[in-house]
């Protein structure tokens, strides 16, 4: 703008005063008029305490956090896609390994097989629907017709929801809220040509490892399509939370390691002086993952320790 | 611009912070106030933290509270309040509740996640803050109330003491805006939540 106004023959000054880079949040700005002689006022920003990160995670109840598990238990490289599995590529969870563009996550997988490139891990892809839908075909197209044997995770939670839970082709109604024809993942996955299409409920952890380790074992390009509709759209899911009991919980972190928005630390160490999960009950959707892979069976379906039942998971 | 209102409310993705925000906004409405909000909520849902600007007064002409002059800072968790504590400006006030709510990465590989959780972060607010501050046991007291969803009400309590609007009005805008089942809580969580502030005015 600076540029065009004094093409203009405009006389302005803006570059030299107010940074090019950065928030121009209202200090930034007012500091900027100061030293350009606009403003006679100090707008110092005042120093702020440094406190831990809250970085975003998965949200508790998640149907992507099965699946990366599930991922991460086979060891997999998982090239990425643009969505809110994404958020998987963060700590605790670290099982998403690029991120490049949407659509990306197929293509950069057939080219990392095809470049034989150096590794043990079996080559997989993490795409979502809406991305697949939107632009992760034609990636599909190239693996098979390439022949590349490499394993695409579709995470089908059946809406937009990064970005708020707009619908997508899969879905069946358009903005409007006007019925659609609604498309058909599989028949789209089988169209294309792919030999291998397993579906998968990804709260089901153990399931999913096996059906993972099917799909990357066979020859040629497979798809997982690992469904399970996301936990906040169109609607939250109904609440049936689980508790940790204390005296059971030996601190073996499993459940830390899922990286669930609701599993905190109590607080209380075990006597060897590890930390005690807490969950908490008002963020808990009851998706059982926790429960699954807590060792000592100390999760628990809070409902039924409440009515004093005998618990054992 | 003089007479115009800074309130910034701070918590975790899931706690109420945008509810009570709009009932904020819906209360000065009423009262005939302009107002303007702006909402930093992108990554919240998932377990970040949310901040909301809330301005009113005769005329609001920007939604964002400049760093280090909100007159309230209304904050949902101990480790924001002491995030935020420098954003309250001189002879403003902090009102937090004690609840801590440790980020799920926090148990995990502490040398490698650099800070660990402050503890100690509701005691170390008043050298942090340039106002007042105000701890208020929110989680203690919801609990009591028999629902820990009503933090946020009782924050809005402890707020709505600082501020020169009608109780009527805060009760109405809350009746409306709470869910259906919730209002008789709500109403006492917002009672509550004035005993709190007034009882720690005196000391």
């Amino acid at each position: 703008m600076e540029d065009e106004a004094k093409i203009a023959g405009i006389p302005v000054e803006g570059k030299e005063w107010i940074p090019r880079e950065g928030e121009l949040d209202l200090n930034t700005v007012a500091i900027s008029l100061k030293n350009a002689g606009l403003l006679d006022d100090e707008f110092p920003i005042p120093d702020a305490e440094a406190v831990i990160q809250r970085p975003p995670v998965l949200c508790a109840g998640c149907p992507h956090r099965g699946i990366y598990m599930a991922l991460k238990k086979i060891n997999a490289d998982v090239y990425g896609d643009i969505g809110c599995y994404t958020l998987a590529a963060l700590s605790p969870l670290k099982t998403l390994h690029t991120c490049f563009c949407m659509g990306a996550s197929i293509g950069n997988a057939v080219g990392a097989k095809l470049a034989e490139t150096n590794t043990k891990h079996p080559t997989t892809a993490v795409i979502g629907d809406g991305t697949f839908m939107h632009s992760g075909i034609t990636g599909l197209i190239d693996a098979v017709t390439s022949n590349a044997n490499i394993t695409v995770v579709i995470v089908d939670n059946s809406i937009t929801a990064m970005t708020g839970g707009q619908v997508n082709p899969q879905t069946g109604i358009d903005l409007m809220g006007n019925e659609v024809p609604k498309i058909d993942l599989e028949k789209v996955v089988e169209g294309v040509g792919v030999q291998k299409l397993i579906v998968l409920d990804t709260y089901d952890y153990n399931n999913a490892v096996d059906q993972l380790k099917e799909a990357v074992n066979f020859e040629g390009p497979a798809v997982v399509i690992a469904r399970r509709p996301c936990a906040l759209f169109p609607g939250k899911r109904k609440i049936d939370p689980y508790t940790v009991q204390e005296d059971v919980c030996t601190g073996c972190g499993n459940c830390f390691k899922i990286g669930c928005p609701a599993i905190f630390d109590s607080g209380n160490k075990t006597k060897r002086g590890l930390a005690i999960a807490h969950i908490e009950p008002t963020a808990c959707t009851g998706c059982t993952l926790c429960q699954q892979v807590c060792k000592d069976e100390a999760i628990v379906k809070l409902s039924d320790l409440a009515k004093g039942k005998e618990v054992t998971a | 611009m003089s007479n115009v209102t800074n309130v910034l409310i701070v918590g975790v993705g899931g706690q109420g912070v945008v509810l009570a925000s709009n009932i904020l906004c819906e209360v000065a409405m009423r009262a005939g106030m302009d107002v303007k909000k702006s909402e930093i909520h992108g990554m919240s849902q998932r377990g970040g933290v949310v901040t909301s600007h809330v301005r009113f007064g005769d005329k609001v002409l920007s939604p964002l509270v400049m760093h280090g002059q909100a007159d309230a800072l209304l904050s949902f968790e101990a480790a924001e309040a002491l995030r935020f504590a420098h954003e309250v400006k001189e002879g403003g006030v902090l009102m937090s509740s004690t609840q801590k709510i440790h980020p799920p990465t926090g148990q995990l590989k502490k040398k490698r996640v650099g800070l660990q959780y402050p503890e100690d972060a509701i005691e170390k607010l008043p050298d942090a803050c340039k106002g007042r501050v105000v701890p208020i046991e929110a989680e203690a007291i919801a609990l009591e109330l028999g629902n820990p969803r009503l933090t946020n009400t009782i924050l809005l309590g402890a707020l709505s003491t600082g501020l020169d609007i009608s109780d009527d009005i805060w009760t109405g805008t809350i009746r409306q805006m709470v869910p259906p089942k919730t209002i008789d809580l709500n109403l006492a969580a917002f009672e509550r939540g004035k005993e709190v502030a007034y009882g720690a005015e005196k000391v």
